[in-house]
């Protein structure tokens, strides 16, 4: 699939929409459906509003258990063709379906692997939050869990679809330690070090008998790019060295691509490490959170794109998923904005190093704010291209 | 030995504080319905730490957006045309939780407000109120700005410049706050632990924790979290504060065997970062151990590090566990 200069990903969620959301627990309203009516207009998706709202009401009607989750799993699908329609309209070059059937990037494969336990919520910051869960055994595969929403999506796009992965580390750094370890030790002096001896051991694990036979599953299945998701990366910057290895164990041996994306960080503590990480396509960072909002191909202007210095002099291979879009606000990035993000980073990197996404997911946001946001970065990566190629 | 046990940072909002701030940001819940449950959740916990008997009581800080975000607001620590809610979302390293980090675009006096909150302080009539304040070292140290060179790494002459405003801004702030009858400030110290920069700045920390504690009634402390303490010493005594606190979990109490240590240490125990509930007997046992280790003057239980870490129902557990370890330290079971 031949794609443009400076081309646009997706790099997860979206906001499910309210008819999804809804719909599923037999709850939407009025206002839900003519939401519907409005996205499908937008979307050029008209002919497919009515069999929708029918479902929908099919599933507020059904008393029957089983029919109701046939129908809702239904609903969940029609969601994913509602992403994949929405990034191809907002003008993506590779996209995937907002992850529109998971509940959340942790709690979602938490929920389908061996030895986990669920125990609360705790917050990440302002009202953000997410489940978490406790590791009480050793972790192992129980099923492919992304494979279905990636066999349904298959086919259905002309664009190429790349598949994100909660990472390895990530998912024993989010989970708390029950399992691995010494924990009835009398001795205080045990305490010291013992956190990072255990968690290594769980990453690797879960590295292995977990996320590896998940991107197998997917490749054997005809996946080319997985985008393995790592937000933890720099929790502890001294464990830099252990996301690399969990990535590595991740893909060992497996013939796809791989990407990795990591965010809210500071870059600088994964360099050197970075330069280990084995067949990395691409690191998708977030940048423009940090940026201002000045148009302008200068240090000044550009300030939240100062690691890709360091980027330059480690000579990292692998191209850069460029954030040029902050998923916590509701400004829209005008073109003109993410034109000068763009070339700014290809006057660093060269423009053949450069693909261009949102910093993150854009779940936060609404769809409406989410899709001006989009739109406006498929149209500056196009003013980029005139004024950069 | 004096013993005490006490809480020292953010403290875990329910379930059902968390589903209707979701609620909240989707438009779906008000922000009064929000408050209010935030404003229940604050008020168990005082009742909480009055009814186990900790020897000084926080509000839990449950309306604190992050650790920082308050003061910097107070403060007017943003970019121009912004506020402190729109500064850029940053990872608290050792942690997956998230600050907007401070913008520093000049010198900074002191705010014109009270640096947090304090409807909830008021709230607790019996025991001793405690406050929690980001450190001036912390508040420099995690903001960016006029202190920081182009790639990140600090501008040695502008930070100091900036150490010194913060903790002016701090004991003004603090002092301000004295007249809500406060007994305890504490210092949250998450960085100075593991800052590489830290040994380099250590005349001005000290400096900065000089200014920041001055004419200060109530006890101070400095509880040093993320990394560890271990690697300052033998200097760590000399830090002006009345107590310093150490995290258990990150600290290496090998090296403080012969070191000289006449302060009141505060052990950070509790692992807010495990959902295991730790047992009073084993908390006992090690607190035993560090003392006849490190020899202080006294010994605060404390957690490692503030329990938003884990979900409310596990924390309050754990300051069960807490409370009732120091009990029996103190020969009260």
């Amino acid at each position: 699939m031949s794609l443009p200069l400076f081309p646009t990903q997706e790099i997860g969620s979206l906001q499910k929409p309210s008819w999804r959301v809804k719909g599923t627990n037999g709850t939407a309203n009025d206002d839900d459906l003519n939401q519907l009516k409005t996205w499908y207009s937008r979307l050029k998706m008209n002919e497919r509003a009515p069999c929708v709202i029918s479902l929908i009401r099919k599933i507020r009607d059904e008393k029957e258990k089983e029919k109701s989750l046939d129908l809702s799993r239904q609903l969940k699908e029609e969601s994913q063709i509602f992403a994949l329609r929405f990034l191809e309209e907002a003008g993506l070059d590779i996209i995937y379906d907002g992850e529109q059937t998971r509940i959340e990037m942790y709690e979602d494969p938490i929920s389908d692997i061996n030895g986990f336990k669920f125990l609360g919520l705790v917050r990440s910051f302002d009202v953000m939050k997410y489940r978490k869960a406790a590791c009480i055994a050793r972790p192992s595969f129980k099923i492919p869990y992304h494979l279905d929403e990636f066999l349904f999506l298959k086919g259905k796009t002309q664009k190429e679809l790349k598949v994100p992965i909660t990472g390895a580390y990530t998912l024993a750094e989010w989970s708390y330690n029950e399992f691995y370890g010494n924990h009835g030790n009398p001795d205080i002096f045990g305490l010291f070090g013992s956190e990072k001896i255990d968690r290594k051991e769980m990453a690797i694990e879960i590295a292995r008998n977990v996320i590896r036979p998940n991107i197998k599953s997917l490749a054997d299945a005809g996946a080319k790019w997985v985008q393995i998701d790592e937000p933890a990366a720099t929790t502890y910057p001294d464990e830099v060295e252990l996301v690399v290895e969990a990535f590595n164990e991740s893909v060992k041996g497996l013939d796809v691509k791989a990407s990795i994306h990591m965010c809210f960080s500071d870059y600088r503590t994964f360099f050197p490490a970075i330069l280990e990480m084995k067949n990395c396509f691409q690191y998708a960072w977030e940048f423009a959170n940090a940026d201002t909002l000045s148009l302008g191909i200068s240090k000044e202007e550009r300030i939240g794109y100062r690691i890709l210095d360091l980027f330059k002099e480690h000579k990292v291979p692998g191209t850069i998923g460029l954030g040029v879009l902050n998923v916590h606000t509701n400004f829209v990035e005008s073109p003109e904005l993410v034109r000068d993000r763009i070339l700014y980073a290809s006057k660093i990197l060269g423009p053949e190093k450069v693909y261009v996404n949102p910093d993150c997911g854009l779940r936060t946001r609404t769809l409406d704010i989410a899709f001006d946001k989009l739109r406006s970065m498929a149209e500056g990566a196009k003013l980029a291209r005139k004024n950069g190629a | 030995m004096k013993i005490e046990a006490y809480l020292n940072g953010i403290f875990p909002r329910s379930d059902e504080a968390l589903n209707a701030g979701s609620r909240l940001l989707k438009g779906r819940d008000s922000k009064e319905n929000f408050d209010k449950l935030l404003e229940k959740e604050t008020i168990e916990l005082i009742e909480l730490q009055q009814s186990l008997g900790l020897d000084y009581v926080t509000d839990g800080q449950l309306f604190w957006n992050d650790f920082l975000r308050p003061v910097a607001a107070a403060l007017r620590l943003h970019a121009k045309n912004s506020n402190a809610d729109e500064n850029p979302v940053t990872r608290q390293i050792y942690t997956n939780t998230f600050y907007r980090k401070p913008i520093i675009s000049g010198r900074f006096g002191d705010a014109d407000e009270d640096l947090i909150d304090t409807r909830f302080i008021d709230l607790i009539g019996k025991g001793k109120r405690k406050i929690i304040l980001p450190s001036p070292f912390a508040l420099a140290y995690l903001s960016d700005g006029i202190h920081r060179n182009e790639n990140g790494s600090i501008k040695d002459d502008a930070f100091a410049d900036i150490l010194h405003d913060a903790s002016k801004a701090l004991n003004n702030g603090a002092r301000r706050l004295e007249n809500h009858s406060i007994s305890f400030v504490q210092f949250n110290e998450p960085c100075l632990a593991y800052a590489e920069e830290s040994v380099s700045f250590w005349n001005d920390i000290v400096e900065s924790l000089k200014t920041a504690t001055r004419n200060l009634n109530a006890v101070t402390s400095l509880h040093l979290y993320n990394g560890d303490a271990s690697r300052f010493l033998p200097d760590l005594e000399e830090l002006p504060v009345d107590r310093i606190g150490i995290d258990a979990y990150s600290t290496n109490l090998r090296k403080f065997k012969g070191a000289e240590f006449r302060k009141f240490l505060e052990f950070g125990v509790i692992n807010s970062k495990n959902s295991l509930i730790e047992e009073p007997e084993a908390l006992a046992k090690y607190a035993e151990q560090a003392a006849k280790q490190i020899n202080p003057d006294g010994l605060a239980l404390v957690p490692n590090r503030p329990l938003e870490l884990v979900p409310r129902q596990v924390a309050v557990k754990k300051v069960e566990s807490l409370a009732e370890a120091a009990k029996l330290l103190r020969g009260e079971k």
